[in-house]
């Protein structure tokens, strides 16, 4: 259970740092070039303003989590489930958290230079995000 | 894989919630091999066995088992 907090604890660190970066690259990119169009500028900074709650969601969330015992518990159930690990393995679910945060994050610094690669990269991450959950719907049926 | 889990539950008046605890998996993973939609791993399979003061092959029918399942 002593890793496993450590373990939360990790991600609460890389979530925060990620609010930081996020608001960093967000700022730093508005200051220094500014966006190649008006529907760029909605669509980005929507996306990383919603990236960055999500984070910081996630960061208080892990928080919580880390100071209840019984959360902790239920959490750690959870996590060593082998049935959810199976549906997890399935759905590779790893794999496309990371991707669709590096889509997620294209997205955003591409909002200021070109619509088109703006476009694209959504589309990508909505097929993404749509495919996933046609597949964790299948994979909870199955199991 | 076919399963007395629920007999034996019901027996004792067990809910699904305390194995789940008394086991370290989810609810939804009893329901499951209820249902025999899930196989359970030998680890699992063990502690349930354990838990009902049975041998793994009293909780979990194997005859019908196969490799790929």
């Amino acid at each position: 259970m002593e890793k496993f907090k450590k373990n939360l604890l990790a991600k609460m660190f890389i979530a925060s740092m990620a609010v930081v970066l996020l608001n960093a690259v967000y700022w730093g990119l508005s200051a220094n070039s500014g966006y190649e169009s008006e529907f760029t500028k909605g669509f980005g900074g929507g996306l990383c303003f919603a990236m960055i709650f999500y984070a910081a969601f996630s960061a208080f969330r892990l928080y919580m989590v880390c100071i209840d015992e019984k959360k902790l518990e239920q959490l750690y159930i959870r996590s060593t489930d082998e049935r959810y690990a199976l549906i997890r393995e399935k759905t590779a679910s790893g794999s496309f958290v990371a991707s669709a945060y590096i889509v997620c994050f294209g997205t955003v610094v591409s909002s200021f230079f070109s619509k088109e690669i703006t476009i694209a990269l959504a589309c990508v991450v909505a097929v993404m995000t749509v495919c996933k959950l046609c597949f964790k719907f299948y994979y909870d049926r199955k199991y | 894989m076919k399963t007395k889990i629920q007999q034996l539950r019901k027996e004792r008046k067990i809910s699904q919630e305390e194995l789940a605890n008394a086991v370290g998996v989810t609810r939804q993973t009893i329901t499951s091999l209820e249902c025999e939609k899930y196989t359970a791993s030998l680890v699992l399979a063990y502690k349930i066995a354990q838990y009902f003061g049975m041998t793994i092959e009293e909780v979990f029918d194997f005859s019908e088992v196969s490799c790929n399942d």
